[in-house]
């Protein structure tokens, strides 16, 4: 339990390494590695004949007996996703089609370049080219009915990343590895296994599928000694002693875990790295998250603290090292994808805070030393949540409106009161639901009792759905037709009429998204089962299935919904421009948005689209209230459709929604024409359920009741919202206070996500230079404040000079 | 005493975080007595509706020199000129303008449609310990409406707070002693002449009421806004420490450097800038004064 918690300083040389591991990683020029996907098919091949699952298996331990091993130099854990640092691994048995097309464009790409070295270029066409046909792209495409084909090429639907980077958005139940090891599962597995009654029909795949999780945590053990061993070596050959002793502990370390279970906190931080990374060896998914690492370590911290084998900054240092080695994990996506995912993120998400199963307040010391190694490295990975619940100590919110200040996005803030309930709503019991962590962005799962893809889903484009509409149902880029209509706008009579087709058209993207969901969900289960992971997830081996095919306690899934906002602010512009003021007729609106506002009145009409009509995010309920109403009609439809797993085992295999766009705000944009808020053809849409950009002129608390008056509590998937604070908001204690009475507030008016963007000088400098970057960039001026943008600029200055100070 | 149902007001800002405790909404009232050479929201001086021109929105439509019913506007370098002693206020020319390139400053507003606005953020204030600053112009310069306005508050338990010149009768002072929880009082010159040289009036009513407001146990905390050379002189700090020990020994003081991030809504106004070369002044400067005032006694905060 919390009680007072006092950071502690770490020593120079503490500081030294953390921050060395930190250069190292970040300076490295990135890489393709080929050496997984060349030991995947090494295994696929000798074992063509098994069954998916159990092949599987025996590629993944061929992997991990025979890639390359290294230990940084430095480093105090063992383990890596490549053959060297952030380099990236191939997942052939997802997708190699972009390999031939992509390959030599690689290093040139606009952003996430990497290098492909010469010696392994035709090697890698050639792993390309035996499994062409085979993968789970090929398989898609050619199970896909036109329909969900259609609709992808439209826009109006996107799930290209499910079938070209596969599924991941999953969550270890790191805490059984923990206390039973990996050979306490294998113990598990066999039991199972000679328990089955193999003249029952029924246990044929069960047995198959013990089998293979014994395989796959072989391979896992095997991995850890070949590090045990390495580490002997490179301690044996080290000529400073303290590094000598360092490297004979990770030997130890490696040599008892995860074999057996953890007896130390260090152990029990290379045995969750262990897991957590294998995972990602074994599934091409990103999201695979950490969950409530502070829970489930806190036990081990704390016995070690009082028997002296280790101190709050010998922890720091160790979790240090740790996010260091997540941010290590890389992931190389087709470009189709990355635009979706821009920067390489892999999203493994670490939660603190919040309450116990039990409901008690789970604040603990490990949770603050969680947020200050975080605020040593300051990197992309993890992505911290932090939960907020009425009951954690204000010093907890205090240090997570600290660490927010640094400016590096982290950690985001969840509300527990609107999730907890939202989860009970759906069918998860209170205990798993007070247990509830982040995966991915804003997700909220159980940890080990959810199966992969609880998120990520497709993608679907509210934006692209009104534009269609507002068409007659065919689509202007692409000439193809969602649902036919007898009218445009320019002969729609009311909002009635308007809001009916939109509903209709709507109706039919939800149903399409469906079906191209099944699909896929088949293809995945049929392909690429996997072994490992799957004896990590609650009830798989209980139940003797894997994690897709139904394995798992709960099956309930979401995939985001991009430009509900540019879709509200549209309407309500229809609305009170066209219908109710009748300033512009449809057709003569309908024409200025084929013509991208362009045109002799294109740009004044524009203008008053954005300036005349009410946006989301200014707390007016007349958008507000279109906002949520296209929300719930398309949760109705959502509703009507379970999933794959249906009838399989699982609670729930239902979908919900959710917000969390990720990058996809910008390429969704891309498909989408002029809308009605004024937003040009080609633009990026809203993120998340975020105002859009530039449109919000009232400040966060009018942001914050805009979002709140949105059904958060049906949103289970998650509501993202990004602030973005200048600095100096915060340079002060009182400052400091008053964002934490903003988020507080903010909660109990049932509030789900907040994150804050910081913003900084650099920023500023950059926002002056290219001012339509930041179009939505507020700054406190003078008992008033104002767009960064409509400053002149000597005032600009004089705020860029006045936030440094404030710094 | 009867009361005004309209105000006329500039802005209503949200989430106000450096003026008062907690997260505040400020109401800015228009109109003042004074007309300080620094002020940084000249748009609120007069208790008319004055328009604003901004150029770099102006997309120039010139639609509103056509709507223009008096002929104010004409179409010159750069942009848009208003003819001020044609211009009536009337706000044709904002209503047709798309861009808000033109924009009036001023509009009247029931107590009721203000308090509305105000209910909006309540929750907030609830947490923060925040809620209602009435700024201005002088705030106290429509004291019968803002005396509404505060009782209105008090009726929602509303924590109250005025930022003002001190330049008002003492009566309306008084009427609002009941119902404003902070004061916060400029100082800005002691001696008479300096004070009516750069303030346009006599301060002595403001020394005055300050006075009263002492006697009367308000919650008063001084605020000096610190402009180089015109009041951060030896002799004023002097005599501002001097009075401030006969009056109020130990009142809260906050210093307020001067900034010139109004300076650009003066054009915007056809009005000058008359300290267009005045830096601002420098932090060891700020921190020097501070030192003065800590050493009579009086706490002191930078900024707000």
């Amino acid at each position: 339990m919390y009680r007072t918690y006092q950071a502690c300083g770490l020593s120079s040389k503490q500081l030294q390494r953390i921050k060395h591991l930190k250069e190292e990683s970040i300076n490295v020029n990135q890489e393709v590695c080929i050496e997984r996907a060349r030991y995947l098919t090494e295994g696929y091949k000798e074992h063509a004949d098994e069954p998916a699952i159990k092949k599987r298996a025996y590629a993944f331990q061929n992997i991990l007996k025979k890639i390359s091993l290294f230990i940084e130099d430095g480093q105090l854990l063992a383990g890596n996703h490549a053959a060297s640092l952030r380099a990236a691994s191939i997942f052939p048995e997802y997708c190699v089609n972009w390999l031939f097309e992509e390959i030599d464009e690689l290093p040139k790409r606009p952003g996430d370049r990497f290098l492909v070295p010469d010696c392994i270029r035709e090697e890698l066409l050639d792993i390309a080219e035996w499994w062409k046909g085979k993968t789970l792209e090929d398989r898609c495409q050619a199970t896909l009915p036109l329909q969900a084909k259609e609709a992808y090429k439209m826009g109006v639907l996107s799930a290209n990343g499910n079938m070209t980077s596969g599924d991941g958005h999953i969550m270890l139940d790191f805490e059984a590895l923990l206390h039973k090891g990996a050979e306490g599962i294998i113990d598990d597995a066999k039991t199972h296994l000679n328990a089955l009654d193999l003249s029952d029909p029924a246990n044929h795949h069960k047995r198959i599928f013990y089998e293979s999780v014994i395989i796959a945590y072989e391979g896992m053990i095997a991995y850890a000694e070949r590090y045990a061993v390495l580490a002997r070596q490179l301690a044996r050959r080290e000529s400073d002693a303290v590094r000598k002793s360092e490297l004979l502990a990770i030997a130890a370390n490696c040599e008892h875990v995860p074999r057996h279970p953890a007896k130390t906190f260090y152990e029990g931080v290379q045995s969750v790295w262990f897991a957590h990374l294998l995972s990602q060896i074994e599934s091409n998914g990103h999201s695979m998250s950490f969950g409530r690492l502070d829970q489930y370590l806190y036990p081990y911290y704390k016995k070690d603290l009082a028997e002296g084998r280790c101190t709050q900054s010998s922890a720091t240092e160790i979790l240090a090292c740790l996010w260091i080695k997540a941010f290590g994990v890389v992931k190389i996506r087709p470009w189709s994808h990355t635009r979706f995912s821009g920067g390489d993120p892999t999203y493994q998400n670490l939660t603190l805070g919040g309450i116990t199963p039990e409901g008690e307040d789970a604040v603990n010391d490990l949770t603050m030393i969680c947020l200050d190694s975080v605020s040593l490295t300051r990197l992309t990975q993890p992505n911290v949540s932090a939960r907020f619940n009425e009951k954690n100590p204000k010093e907890y919110l205090h240090k997570c409106v600290e660490v927010i200040k640094l400016g590096f996005g982290m950690p985001a803030m969840h509300g527990d009161h609107v999730m907890i309930p939202s989860l009970m709503k759906r069918g998860v019991l209170e205990k798993d639901a007070n247990n509830y962590a982040i995966v991915g962005c804003i997700e909220p799962i159980i940890p080990g009792k959810f199966g992969y893809r609880s998120a990520g889903m497709s993608f679907t484009n509210f934006a692209k759905v009104l534009e269609i509409t507002l068409d007659g149902g065919t689509d202007a880029r692409t000439r193809l037709t969602l649902l036919k209509q007898e009218k445009t706008l320019a002969d729609m009579e009311n909002m009635e009429e308007v809001r009916a087709a939109y509903d209709k058209q709507m109706s039919y993207v939800v149903k399409t998204r469906v079906i191209g969901e099944h699909c896929i969900d088949y293809a995945v289960e049929e392909l690429v089962p996997d072994a490992f992971c799957s004896g990590l997830v609650k009830d798989c081996i209980a139940r003797g299935k894997n994690a897709k095919e139904g394995g798992s306690v709960y099956d309930m899934v979401t995939g985001p919904e991009t430009g509900i906002t540019n879709a509200a602010n549209s309407l309500a512009a229809l609305q009170k421009i066209v219908f109710e003021e009748r300033r512009l007729t449809p057709g003569e609106l309908l024409t200025c948005l084929h013509n991208n506002f362009e045109g002799e009145k294109g740009e004044n009409i524009r203008r008053m689209l954005v300036n005349r009509a009410p946006k989301f995010g200014n707390d007016d309920d007349y958008v507000d209230q279109i906002s949520s109403d296209i929300y719930l009609s398309f949760m109705k439809e959502q509703n009507k459709y379970p999933t794959a797993r249906i009838g399989r085992g699982p609670v729930g295999c239902l979908s919900y929604p959710c917000t969390a766009t990720i990058s996809g705000n910008v390429p969704q944009g891309v498909a989408v024409g002029a809308s009605p808020d004024g937003r040009k053809a080609g633009e990026p849409l809203s993120e998340g359920c975020s105002p859009f950009h530039g449109t919000d002129t009232l400040g966060p608390t009018a942001v914050l009741n805009s979002i709140s008056k949105m059904p958060n509590h049906l949103i289970t998937g998650g509501n993202l919202l990004n602030i973005r604070l200048s600095p100096s908001v915060m340079s002060t204690e009182e400052g400091l206070v008053k964002v934490m009475n903003l988020i507080r507030t903010f909660f109990a008016m049932n509030g789900w996500h907040v994150q804050f963007n910081v913003t900084s000088t650099e920023t500023l400098l950059d926002a002056k230079n290219n001012p339509d970057n930041y179009k939505d960039l507020v700054v406190r001026v003078a008992g008033y404040s104002a767009l960064f943008n409509d400053l002149e600029e000597k005032t600009k200055d004089d705020i860029i000079a006045r936030t440094e100070h404030d710094l | 005493m009867n009361t005004k149902n309209e105000g006329v007001i500039s802005e209503i800002e949200r989430y106000a975080i450096k003026d008062g405790p907690g997260i505040r909404t400020v109401v800015f009232l228009k109109g003042c007595p004074l007309k300080c050479r620094w002020c940084a929201n000249p748009e609120t001086q007069k208790s008319i509706y004055q328009l604003m021109y901004w150029p770099n929105r102006c997309i120039a439509c010139k639609q509103c020199i056509l709507e223009c019913p008096n002929n104010a506007l004409s179409w010159g370098n750069p942009g848009i000129q208003i003819c001020r002693a044609d211009c009536a206020s009337c706000g044709a020319c904002t209503q047709i303008c798309n861009s808000q390139a033109l924009t009036m400053a001023g509009q009247h507003k029931t107590a009721d449609e203000i308090m509305q606005i105000i209910l909006k953020d309540l929750p907030y204030y609830q947490t923060s310990g925040g809620g209602v600053t009435f700024s201005g112009g002088e705030a106290a310069s429509q004291g019968e409406f803002l005396c509404k306005l505060a009782k209105e508050c008090k009726k929602h338990r509303i924590s109250t707070c005025i930022e003002t010149c001190g330049y008002a009768k003492w009566e309306i002072f008084c009427e609002l002693l009941p119902y404003i929880d902070y004061f916060f009082y400029d100082l800005k010159i002691i001696d008479e002449k300096d004070h009516m040289t750069y303030t346009g009036v006599s301060n002595k009513l403001i020394l005055d009421n300050f006075s009263r407001l002492i006697q009367a146990k308000a919650d008063v905390t001084v605020r000096i806004p610190v402009i180089p050379g015109i009041n951060n002189t030896q002799k004023n700090v002097e005599q501002t420490i001097r009075f401030l020990l006969e009056q109020a020994p130990g009142c809260p003081v906050s210093l307020l450097p001067y900034h010139r991030l109004g300076a650009s809504k003066y054009d915007k106004l056809d009005m000058e800038y008359t300290l267009a070369e005045l830096a601002p002044p420098s932090e060891k400067e700020m921190f020097q004064l501070k030192e003065q005032f800590v050493s009579f006694g009086f706490p002191v905060r930078i900024g707000e």
